[in-house]
């Protein structure tokens, strides 16, 4: 599995939020979910998503090594061996590593679980991979 | 020859006949419009038509085997 | 306590500045479900006989509902109510976008605006927090550049609604915009927050909302998701939204052309799905959560000057082309970025500024009386009209109090053509030859609307010269479509993709733990009715069949071309119509709810007011 974005066709509507922080925190809360849908209105008029790509800058920045990867290629956060240092949150060079306080000081992070890939409508989101069918 | 001919959307509680797919048999070539009055409706009445997963107009002629799907007009609004 | 809401009711009082926070009543969730139910039920407490709409005794009232913000296709709806300042009576408005779920995730189930500033304002809600910015350099700014501004010093996440230069200027029909192209357009709810000189709310939520069992309603909305978007209509609605039904519009003579004159425009393929896609749509545009969005972002064009809009919806190309005599999809565009800059209703704003160019053409107004000559199919007059009517200069001063007001005003006959029902302007729909949705528009509770009840195929499929079932089927609509309304979910993935409605019952409990059968959630359906009706009759003077009444055009003329060429119902049919549904739905010969019909529906306390006058 591989998040990838085809920005041109996203509609902005951020059930890929919705479902993220659904399925991993059992929470109905947008601000929970690991990646971020932006608007740019009027102009150009069109949206962005701000996904990871597991790109594994958090974990080399981390300075307890809270950070692994699992077999499936997602770096997942310890959260007992988090200090809440923040550092990983500045140097995500996607800025999709997300603090809120029902989390304490352990950042929110993409655990690749591929739920937003699943149902985004418009497959703005989807598996280069290809494991996962995209819906358009 | 013969066409199905099925009905989706909200028509569908005016035509009772057409929840289940239609067989339409002709012995020469129908328009669409001819076949849509055929199964008891007004030609005008559905907002489009596709055969075969195509979008046709109403003198589009189906080929043997073809599926028409009658779709309801979509409310705007 | 009920979850699966925000928690509260917050009371704005912009006099003082203070803010109240109380919990909302949990027999309210049970007997009014949220959104519009909360709406008319706070209506009735809140909003007394005799207040003015643009005093500060007005609120303007705004609910998400339980369904808002779920995991289930198209769950982005606010609704939004106060007295009108069209119609004097109840009024209300939905919104969709993205407003809605950070409303119910900053806590709040109910939104009361009362009082009035004495200096333009932005209104701040951070969760529990409201605070206050002086909006004096921005008050008479387009909605664009006031939401673009606001996000820039507040921050890109909040989300912003916004009134424009029209709500500034008193027009009755100004509406309030969100998400650079979402409107609660009807009924001057933008006028009435205008009046409190609220120029702008806006909103970041960051609360869980809580549910009573989040896996199981994960599990329906993943399952409505996957159905909704393998619907035959889906696929072929998705890619052109609202403008679909054009073609079919006009070729069954109801799509509104030249002020109502007929129901068919020559040119109507320069206005359908395809068309709009080809030379306008740039990409979707979805409300919260929804898989097939409506929405369609894309540039106008009026003679080589672009502008950047959402739409335009079906009713916006009703309005602004065929029934302006616009039959260029680009202008249609272009006038339709105009009304939203402006913060103008485009359905009000197109009926009225049609009559203006009626009366032109037929010599009741001067091109000097006017500002202009106003000619049908003359887009640079409609655009230079909107702006009067959004300025209030010359004659879109007039215009800018509605079309039964300037009608009054200009007399010489010129009612007979101002195309409205209770004051609100008539929708997309020329329906004087289809008895159901003619019904539906004499009795929509807000006026001249088809949001309430869309009757139009039910007309042609069963026969326009059929009365039978006609009133049934109005009854039910009205129970049904604003049942989403007070769900707080939008009704397109079953109206326009063709899911069967009464799969939204399985969300219910889930949400809310509360169980509901699909008939008892009409039952709430039906005591909202009643309840706006109430409403109504309270506040207006008279209020009763009198003012279920058709415009004089649609019972003196029929079509000049079309399908239903000449014909027309005749003032008996009418009332044959309005007698079947006042009888159906226990109401007197007047219109007026029962005292036996409020009780059965635990509206009791309305009983006084039906008794008494």
């Amino acid at each position: 599995m591989k998040l990838a974005l085809a920005a041109d066709r996203c509609s902005g509507c951020r059930a890929c939020e919705l479902v993220c922080a659904l399925d991993n925190w059992s929470a109905l809360n947008p601000k929970k979910a690991a990646l971020r849908v932006h608007g740019h209105f009027p102009t150009p008029g069109r949206y962005t998503v701000a996904i990871c790509d597991q790109c594994g800058t958090c974990a080399e920045v981390c300075p307890t090594n809270a950070i692994q990867q699992n077999e499936h290629g997602a770096w997942l956060i310890n959260g007992e061996d988090c200090i809440g240092c923040n550092i990983c949150v500045q140097e995500c060079p996607h800025g999709v590593m997300y603090l809120h306080d029902d989390n304490g000081m352990v950042p929110i992070k993409c655990t690749l679980c591929g739920k937003c890939m699943e149902f985004c409508p418009t497959g703005a989101l989807y598996d280069a991979d290809g494991v996962i069918p995209t819906r358009r | 020859m013969q066409v199905t001919v099925r009905l989706e959307g909200h028509l569908r509680e005016f035509f009772p006949k057409l929840h289940e797919p239609q067989t339409v048999a002709f012995t020469e070539p129908r328009t669409v419009a001819e076949i849509i009055e055929a199964v008891g409706m007004a030609a005008s009445l559905p907002s489009s038509v596709l055969c075969n997963k195509q979008r046709v107009e109403r003198d589009h002629m189906p080929a043997d085997g073809d599926e028409l799907v009658l779709l309801s007009p979509l409310a705007g609004g | 306590m009920i979850p699966g809401y925000g928690g509260n009711i917050l009371r704005i009082d912009l006099t003082s500045k203070k803010a109240s926070a109380s919990p909302v009543p949990e027999q309210w969730k049970r007997e009014y479900l949220g959104g519009r139910g909360f709406i008319a039920r706070a209506f009735w407490d809140e909003i007394q006989p005799g207040t003015d709409p643009l005093g500060p005794e007005n609120k303007l009232l705004m609910a998400p509902g339980p369904y808002t913000g779920q995991f289930l296709s198209s769950s982005g709806k606010l609704h939004m109510g106060a007295l009108s300042p069209a119609t004097g009576g109840y009024g209300d408005s939905n919104m969709g976008g993205h407003m809605s779920l950070e409303l119910k995730q900053a806590g709040i189930d109910l939104l009361i605006l009362e009082g009035a500033s004495e200096t333009p304002v932005t209104v701040v809600i951070e969760n529990g927090k409201v605070t206050y910015r002086d909006a004096s350099s921005y008050w008479n700014d387009s909605t664009f550049d006031t939401e673009s501004r606001l996000k820039q010093e507040l921050g890109e996440e909040w989300q912003i609604m916004v009134i424009g230069p029209a709500a500034v200027n008193g027009v009755v029909f100004a509406c309030i915009q969100h998400d650079f192209g979402r409107q609660a357009g009807r009924t001057g709810v933008g006028t009435v927050m205008a009046s409190k000189k609220v120029k702008a709310v806006a909103v970041k939520g960051t609360h869980d909302v809580k549910l009573h069992d989040v896996r199981r309603t994960l599990a329906e909305g993943e399952k409505m998701m996957d159905k909704v978007m393998k619907q035959p209509g889906f696929t072929a609605w998705q890619p052109y939204g609202t403008p679909e039904v054009v073609p079919w519009a006009s070729s069954q003579g109801v799509m509104p052309t030249r002020n109502f004159q007929t129901g068919v425009i020559e040119g109507f393929q320069n206005l359908d799905g395809p068309t709009m896609k080809a030379k306008v749509t740039e990409i979707d545009k979805g409300c919260t959560s929804c898989a097939i969005p409506c929405g369609k972002w894309g540039k106008g064009v009026l003679n080589g000057r672009e502008k950047p809009q959402e739409g335009p919806e079906y009713e916006s190309i009703a309005l602004l082309g065929s029934n302006l005599g616009i039959t260029d999809i680009q202008q249609v565009a272009y006038l339709n970025g105009v009304c939203d800059e402006l913060g103008l209703d485009s359905i009000s704003a197109g009926n009225v500024v049609a009559w203006s160019m009626e009366c032109y053409e037929k010599g009741f107004l001067s091109a000097e009386d006017l500002g202009r000559p106003m000619e049908f199919g003359n887009a640079e007059a409609a655009s230079a009209m909107f702006h009067d009517i959004a300025y209030g200069r010359g004659f879109g001063k007039i215009l800018g109090q509605g079309v039964r007001s300037a009608a009054t005003q200009v007399g010489l006959g010129t009612e007979r053509f101002a195309m409205h029902v209770k004051g609100l302007e008539i929708s997309g729909y020329e329906a004087r030859y289809a008895p159901a949705m003619m019904l539906s528009y004499l009795t929509c509770d807000i006026g001249g609307n088809h949001s309430r009840s869309w009757a139009v195929t039910f007309d042609v499929a069963t026969g326009r010269e059929n009365f039978d079932g006609k009133a049934e089927r109005v009854i039910w609509l009205q129970h049904v479509r604003p049942l989403f309304d007070a769900l707080g979910c939008c009704r397109f993935p079953w109206v326009e993709a063709g899911l069967d409605p009464e799969s939204y019952v399985g969300f219910i409990e889930p949400i809310t733990g509360m169980s509901f059968t699909w008939d008892e959630l009409l039952q709430v359906s039906e005591r909202i009715w009643n309840l706006t009706r109430m409403i109504s009759y309270r506040h207006i003077p008279g209020f009763g069949r009198a003012f279920d009444n058709p415009p004089p055009r649609w019972i003196e003329e029929g079509h000049e071309t079309g399908p239903t060429a000449g014909k027309h119902f005749t003032r008996e049919q009418v009332d044959d119509l309005l007698n079947r549904y006042y009888k159906l739905r226990g109401w007197t010969e007047d219109g007026i709810p029962t005292t036996e019909k409020l009780e059965e529906l635990g509206l009791g306390f309305c009983a006084p007011a039906a008794s008494c006058k």
